[in-house]
């Protein structure tokens, strides 16, 4: 008997996660041509559970067990894509406690504090990457030398191929913020960068 | 679908799924089942199965048996309805037939990934340590003592490498890599190197113009599809810039393959601004 | 970047060009979380619902750099070839999801829990919006055409 209403839950379970599913979809497809935001992804379809997300498989029974982003994000800084979290200032605000160590939850990261500025030519601010927040979450050997050669010269890097996952698109646009997120790498003006003292080393 | 429908939808799955009253020892009898195909595909079917069935070690075919057993009884329990019986039994089974698996021997899967671990942490030291010889002469600092130090200890892991103790010579490794990211820590702390763009040749300067009008391109594709909405009079608009952007791309690319790269450049350049004015049509802020 | 890499990218992206207007008719949302990777290098042929590996509820907990250099994970949607016998011998997920860091392996349905037929790919990739075929051929094939250069490059763009 027991079992039957068991079995009878897993399939009105079933029922509420289509329904949900079916809701989510016409919510999707039927664009208000005057709805305030036009462009911008609305927050109900952002952290979808994982009894919704389209990927997990709503009739296996751990599926309802697992988290949903939703409610792990909901006390983090918030960010415009990706995740819609600032993972950077997640971990600076110590808002999340991310292990270095696999076993060891006491060690501690020692961040590498090297900017490296990258002009471009076009009027787009130029490009400053910081090890001081890649150093934070990754080991040097994750990206030299198989990414990137640690010596001056050695990196051409095109917009084009970070845009198809090689070069900082390795992780950005996949795990890390996402390339729509500009000014985070773009982040140095034309006009400024004059004024700023820059060591003269990497010339 | 809107914020109060969601959560409505939520909450109606979250109580069918766990109604408040459900006792904690209820075996859920759909997840069981489950369980009895995981169980069986773990002792017959998966890369576990065929590891104990190649390495011919009999304590592994022996645990893999009993794991069977197990099994065949909780086949039993489940036919009796007995489903707290039968997920205990299936329990077991599982845990014996990790037993069987690590009785089988792990040394040869577990030694060639750790093999392919070390080389590539080798590879990240001699880069590391190269780029630590070329910051020590910038800055007039004398690190041949660390240098040859270091290069001893890359020896002597190599070395114990090649004599079989894979662990040991991590460890050294790890020693020597761990020295030379604190002493690069040191020297670098706080510097701001500017990648400056200058060019040898114009032909090299027409292959940067070459990418950077891939990267508009790629631009407006990626960024075109983060919009939902659809704009007939935009998007013509776009495609007018997209067609003379082609245009002046193929005109530069036919004065470059006449070694005119000069003109090639300037003809990019202006392809590449139409591009930046579709973007900015679309709503990409490119500023200048 | 040496002129081979350099034609080979030119090539890439032209293919991508082409495909576009096909694929764009195809272009189905999901709500998978950004960064989520679904593993079916072998589930769909063994009977059993693909994997799927939520970034953002392990980068909650630890750094890349615990998994991506001391575990060693390839940066590489199922490049791994991670299988049940890797994960029982400790290596990967196993390093981990032993009883003692992680609740263990016996929890099948936790891991498995994608939807049957899914391909192997991290969600929401740049990539998948150029192309998303392609994009699938890059995470499955086990050497990409595009492998990270470890030679330095023969021309320097600029930046001598
Ligand atoms: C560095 C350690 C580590 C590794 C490696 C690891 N995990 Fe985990 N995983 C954890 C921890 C810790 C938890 C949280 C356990 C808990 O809730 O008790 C977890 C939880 C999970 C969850 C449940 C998430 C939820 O919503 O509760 C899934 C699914 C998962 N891991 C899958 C995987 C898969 C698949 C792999 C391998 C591809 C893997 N993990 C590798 C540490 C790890
Ligand atoms: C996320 C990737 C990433 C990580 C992790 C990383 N780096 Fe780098 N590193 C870079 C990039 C990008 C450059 C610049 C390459 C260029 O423009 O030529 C660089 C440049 C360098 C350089 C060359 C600077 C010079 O003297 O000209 C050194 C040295 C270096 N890194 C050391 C380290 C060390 C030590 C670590 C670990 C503590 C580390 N890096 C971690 C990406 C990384
Ligand atoms: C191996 C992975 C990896 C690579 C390669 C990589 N990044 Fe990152 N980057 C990260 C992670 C992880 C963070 C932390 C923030 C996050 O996850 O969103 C980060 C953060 C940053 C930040 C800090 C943003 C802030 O708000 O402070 C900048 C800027 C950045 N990356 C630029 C770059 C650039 C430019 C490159 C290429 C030269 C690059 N990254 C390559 C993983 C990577
Ligand atoms: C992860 C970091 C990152 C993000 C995010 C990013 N870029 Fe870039 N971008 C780069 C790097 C690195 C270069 C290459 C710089 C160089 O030449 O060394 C570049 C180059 C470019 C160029 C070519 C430079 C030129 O001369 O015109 C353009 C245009 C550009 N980016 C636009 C954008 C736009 C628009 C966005 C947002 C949609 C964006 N980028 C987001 C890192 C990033
Ligand atoms: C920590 C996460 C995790 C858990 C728990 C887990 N698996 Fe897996 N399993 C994986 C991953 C990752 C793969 C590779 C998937 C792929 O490429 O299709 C895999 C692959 C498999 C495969 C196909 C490859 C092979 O090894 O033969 C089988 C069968 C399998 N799992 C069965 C099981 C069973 C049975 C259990 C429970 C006893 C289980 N898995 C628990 C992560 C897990
Ligand atoms: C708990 C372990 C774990 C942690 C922590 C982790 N990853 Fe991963 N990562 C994985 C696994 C598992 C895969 C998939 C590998 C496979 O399928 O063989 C993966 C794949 C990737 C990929 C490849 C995606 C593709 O196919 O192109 C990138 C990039 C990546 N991770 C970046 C990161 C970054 C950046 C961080 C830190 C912010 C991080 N990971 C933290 C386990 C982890």
């Amino acid at each position: 008997m027991k079992h039957r209403t068991l079995a009878g839950r897993f399939v009105a379970a079933a029922a509420t996660v289509v329904i949900c599913a079916g809701a989510a979809a016409t919510g999707l497809g039927a664009a208000d041509p005057n709805s305030f935001n036009r462009l911008l992804a609305s927050p109900s379809e952002r952290n979808a559970p994982p009894t919704l997300d389209g990927i997990h498989d709503p009739q296996n029974p751990g599926t309802a067990l697992l988290q949903s982003p939703k409610a792990a994000f909901e006390l983090l800084p918030k960010s415009p894509g990706g995740n819609y979290v600032n993972w950077v200032k997640a971990v600076q605000e110590d808002k999340i406690q991310p292990r270095y160590d696999r076993l060891d939850a006491n060690a501690k990261p020692i961040p590498l504090d090297m900017n490296i500025v990258r002009e471009v030519k076009g009027s787009m601010p130029d490009v400053v990457y910081p090890h001081k927040q890649h150093t934070e979450w990754l080991d040097c050997a994750n990206c030299h030398p198989s990414l990137f050669v640690p010596k001056k010269g050695a990196n051409p890097i095109s917009m084009a191929e970070i845009l198809l996952g090689q070069k900082c698109g390795v992780c950005h646009g996949k795990v890390a913020f996402p390339v729509t997120e500009c000014a985070r790498c773009h982040s140095l003006p034309k006009q400024k960068k004059d004024q700023q003292a820059v060591a003269p080393a990497g010339k | 679908m809107d914020t109060r429908r969601t959560l409505l939808c939520l909450l109606g799955a979250a109580w069918v799924l766990f109604p408040p009253a459900l006792p904690a020892q209820e075996v859920d009898r759909a997840a069981l089942l489950l369980q009895v195909d995981f169980v069986h595909k773990l002792i017959e079917e998966s890369s576990a199965a065929k590891q104990v069935e190649e390495a011919g070690i009999p304590e592994a075919a022996e645990l893999r048996a009993t794991a069977r057993e197990l099994y065949e009884q909780a086949q039993q329990e489940l036919k009796a309805e007995a489903l707290p019986a039968a997920k205990a039994l299936l329990d077991s089974a599982t845990k014996k037939m990790f037993e069987a698996v690590r009785a089988a021997g792990k040394d040869e899967v577990v030694a060639e990934k750790r093999g392919v671990d070390f080389d590539n942490r080798l590879a990240s030291l001699d880069a590391l340590v190269k780029a630590l010889g070329e910051i020590s002469k910038e800055k007039g600092k004398d690190s041949a003592a660390l240098l040859a130090q270091l290069a001893e200890q890359r020896a002597s892991a190599v070395s114990l490498r090649t004599s079989g103790d894979l662990g040991k010579a991590r460890t050294v490794l790890d020693g020597a890599y761990q020295q030379t990211r604190q002493s690069i820590e040191e020297l670098r702390r706080g510097d701001t190197l500017v990648r400056s763009l200058n060019f040898a040749s114009k032909k090299e300067e027409y292959a940067y113009e070459l990418d950077r009008n891939d990267t508009h391109r790629m631009l407006l594709e990626v960024l075109s599809k983060e919009r939902s909405g659809e704009d007939k009079g935009l998007e013509e608009m776009v495609q007018k810039l997209v067609a003379t952007a082609n245009e002046k791309r193929s005109q530069a690319e036919h004065e470059a393959s006449m070694q005119r790269f000069e003109n090639g450049i300037a003809l990019l350049e202006e392809a590449t601004t139409q591009l930046i004015r579709a973007l900015r049509l679309s709503g990409t802020y490119i500023p200048g | 970047m040496s002129t081979t890499s350099r034609t080979r990218l030119r090539k890439t992206r032209l293919i991508l060009f082409l495909l576009l207007p096909a694929t764009m008719l195809v272009h189905a949302p999901t709500f998978a979380e950004y960064g989520d990777v679904v593993i079916n290098n072998f589930s769909d042929g063994a009977g059993i619902r693909p994997v799927v590996f939520p970034h953002w509820f392990h980068r909650i907990r630890f750094r890349c750099k615990v998994c991506h250099s001391d575990l060693g994970f390839k940066f590489q949607a199922g490049g791994n070839q991670i299988n049940m016998l890797k994960i029982i011998d400790g290596e990967y997920c196993g390093g981990c999801h032993n009883g003692e860091v992680a609740w263990s392996v016996e929890n099948c349905q936790l891991c498995h829990s994608g939807a049957t037929g899914t391909r192997t790919q991290v969600h929401h990739n740049t990539l998948s919006k150029l192309d998303p075929a392609s994009a699938a051929k890059a995470a499955t094939t086990a050497a990409p055409p595009e492998a990270p250069a470890n030679q330095p490059p023969a021309a320097n763009q600029g930046r001598p």
